[in-house]
């Protein structure tokens, strides 16, 4: 599932590092890092109308696992009833603004339920966002499990 | 390969490991990758980047001993003075 964090947390996201070759702005860094933030909430409540204006039609996902999903398709999984996050710890982010692209890479970590069963992950994520008449919308989103 | 990544590129490894550009080329140098071979790639255009999203099956040894990995992978590619520079890549191996 998709990373999730506590409010306070927020107060801990900040860009870390300009990348090289990537041109800094702080503004639009903190817009996507709000962004994020918005997008783990709406996952967290199973707000699938929230995450609606936040991702592009065209937005790929590709699930700790391998899955590949398409918009329509993630959007249903995350109203699924049959995963429950129940704590969910987000280290800070790294955003990289290349005009109206950015990049974001971070680490999660996930407990919950699904389908009854525990699960625990800490993942590694991607999410690559693009901005459009003044708005930035998801693309691309991938998680990989870090090996312990 | 030096000039396909962005200097500011990151690489997510297969096993979550995250890599700056001189890592990866590094890392290349020292691996003993036998066969790569991607299928079903899809690529989308926004503007001057392309996400790329494809199955890549890699095939070689570690540690003596050899290995064959199945994952699926997103790139992002971008047009940048007069070329094409990835600037991430992420690998997720397929369960099953």
């Amino acid at each position: 599932m998709k990373k999730l964090f506590s409010v306070l947390l927020l107060l801990l996201i900040v860009p870390r590092t300009h990348a090289q070759g990537a041109v800094p702005t702080q503004a639009d860094e903190s817009r996507i890092l709000t962004l994020e933030l918005a997008w783990n909430q709406a996952v967290q409540g199973k707000d699938a109308k929230a995450l609606e204006i936040l991702i592009a039609p065209e937005m790929v996902y590709v699930e700790y696992d391998g899955t590949l999903m398409n918009r329509s398709e993630y959007l249903a999984s995350v109203a699924a009833r049959s995963v429950h996050a129940e704590q969910i710890l987000c280290e800070p982010m790294t955003v990289r603004v290349y005009g109206p692209i950015a990049v974001v890479n971070g680490v999660y970590r996930e407990t919950g339920a699904k389908s009854g069963k525990p699960y625990s992950h800490r993942e590694r994520f991607t999410d690559t966002w693009v901005r459009r008449e003044g708005r930035w919308l998801c693309v691309a989103s991938q998680s990989t499990l870090i090996a312990r | 390969m030096d000039r396909l990544l962005d200097s500011a590129f990151i690489y997510v490894d297969f096993d979550g490991r995250l890599m700056t550009k001189a890592e990866v080329l590094a890392n290349v140098e020292l691996a003993s990758v036998q066969q790569v071979v991607t299928e079903a790639m899809t690529a989308s255009l926004h503007g001057n980047t392309v996400v790329v999203t494809g199955i890549f099956r890699m095939k070689g040894m570690e540690g003596g001993k050899p290995y064959l990995r199945r994952g699926r992978f997103i790139d992002v590619w971008m047009y940048k003075n007069g070329s094409w520079v990835a600037i991430s890549s992420q690998g997720t191996l397929i369960a099953r």
